[in-house]
């Protein structure tokens, strides 16, 4: 703590307040209840404010956590619709470049697609969503 | 369950503390830490006796702070829920709870130590950066010395008259405890209980809501 090398009588302070909270923990019920009607205050009205606190916090806290669960959704959704589109076009890409590289590649394709036999674009389609699923699981296994 | 077991479980063992407000900060469902129904459900199976006394720490935990009763505690329970504080299974609640508080109150503290005096109006009409000053011969540090050591004085004066007590509270104030503190008072432990109920009573009473 920086306060208390320059504060002696703060870290005293500290020290009291250690004290005398383990002596309230190790106080019974029964004194506790005493010294608080010696305080002019009701121990059973204690309980029920602490009820109220204690029911108050669980319903704040599960108000954060259902406000922090539809944002984690909201932004899960948004992810990977991004991320497929991203994948797909950068797919698309790499496929025409490979095509264009890759002569043999190239006449087959023309030479499927004169006999009827080439890929429709539902296929080409396809072929893209596979390229993209195989790099993204090729990026998750570090690119081995 | 000794006082200082229930504590001993957390001193020097702060509870886990992750990014507010981080995404996917969740704690673990299983492992660890409680999660939050685990944390549900061990607030309510508190005893009476452990509410009433979460209620007197927290009397005391508030001192320095801006927190009203009630305020503190709620913080600490609702940030056990939201999972911004772990609780260590192998950590009695009670204590966590408590050190949870303590560090909350001590937060809270620090930051109001490091607001000047006027809320940063001056600084601010001025066009300064603020500056969170560490050296002791600024008034605003002396002031706060000042003011514990005003505190401390004005704890022994509550125990004018009864010299046990105040030999508790300077003991208390130099970190003795069990034997050590017997021999320094020099009372046997049944006479320790009874200074330290004492010394409990009249602070509580003279500091309802803790010492400044």
């Amino acid at each position: 703590m920086t306060g208390s090398r320059k504060n002696p009588a703060r870290e005293q302070l500290d020290r009291i307040e250690d004290a005398l909270i383990e002596s309230i923990l190790g106080a019974s019920e029964a004194e506790l209840r005493e010294e608080l009607g010696e305080r002019g205050e009701d121990p059973d009205r204690c309980l029920l404010r602490m009820e109220q606190i204690i029911a108050g916090a669980k319903a704040a806290g599960g108000k954060r956590r259902m406000e922090r669960a539809k944002s984690e959704l909201q932004e899960w959704r948004a992810g990977p619709a991004k991320t497929l589109k991203f994948d797909r076009e950068a797919a698309r890409a790499r496929f025409e470049k490979m095509r264009s590289r890759d002569p043999e590649l190239a006449s087959k394709m023309l030479l499927a697609a004169r006999k009827g036999e080439g890929l429709s674009e539902s296929d080409m389609e396809g072929l893209i969503e596979d390229l993209a699923k195989l790099e993204r699981l090729d990026d998750e296994n570090g690119g081995e | 369950m000794s006082e200082t077991a229930v504590l001993g479980g957390m001193k020097g063992r702060a509870p886990t503390m992750n990014q507010t407000g981080q995404i996917g900060s969740e704690p673990a469902a299983s492992g660890r830490f409680l999660d939050s129904e685990d944390i549900s459900e061990a607030f309510d199976s508190l005893s009476p006796e452990n509410r009433l006394k979460l209620h007197e720490i927290e009397r005391i935990a508030l001192r320095g702070t801006d927190l009203s009763p009630g305020d503190l505690l709620h913080e600490a329970l609702s940030d056990a829920i939201m999972g911004n504080r772990s609780c260590p299974r192998d950590v009695p609640f009670m204590a966590f709870i408590v050190q949870t508080m303590r560090s909350i109150a001590s937060h809270h503290r620090e930051k109001r130590r490091r607001e000047p005096a006027d809320g940063g109006a001056a600084q601010e009409a001025q066009g300064a950066r603020p500056v969170f000053s560490t050296v002791t011969s600024d008034p605003e540090q002396m002031l706060i010395v000042r003011e514990s050591e005003d505190t401390v004085g004005a704890i022994h004066d509550c125990f004018e008259g009864d010299e046990q007590a105040q030999m508790v509270v300077l003991g208390w104030s130099e970190g003795y405890r069990g034997k050590e503190l017997r021999d320094f008072v020099g009372v046997d432990q049944a006479a320790l209980d009874y200074a330290t109920k004492r010394i409990r009573r009249a602070m509580t009473k003279r500091y309802p809501n803790g010492w400044k």
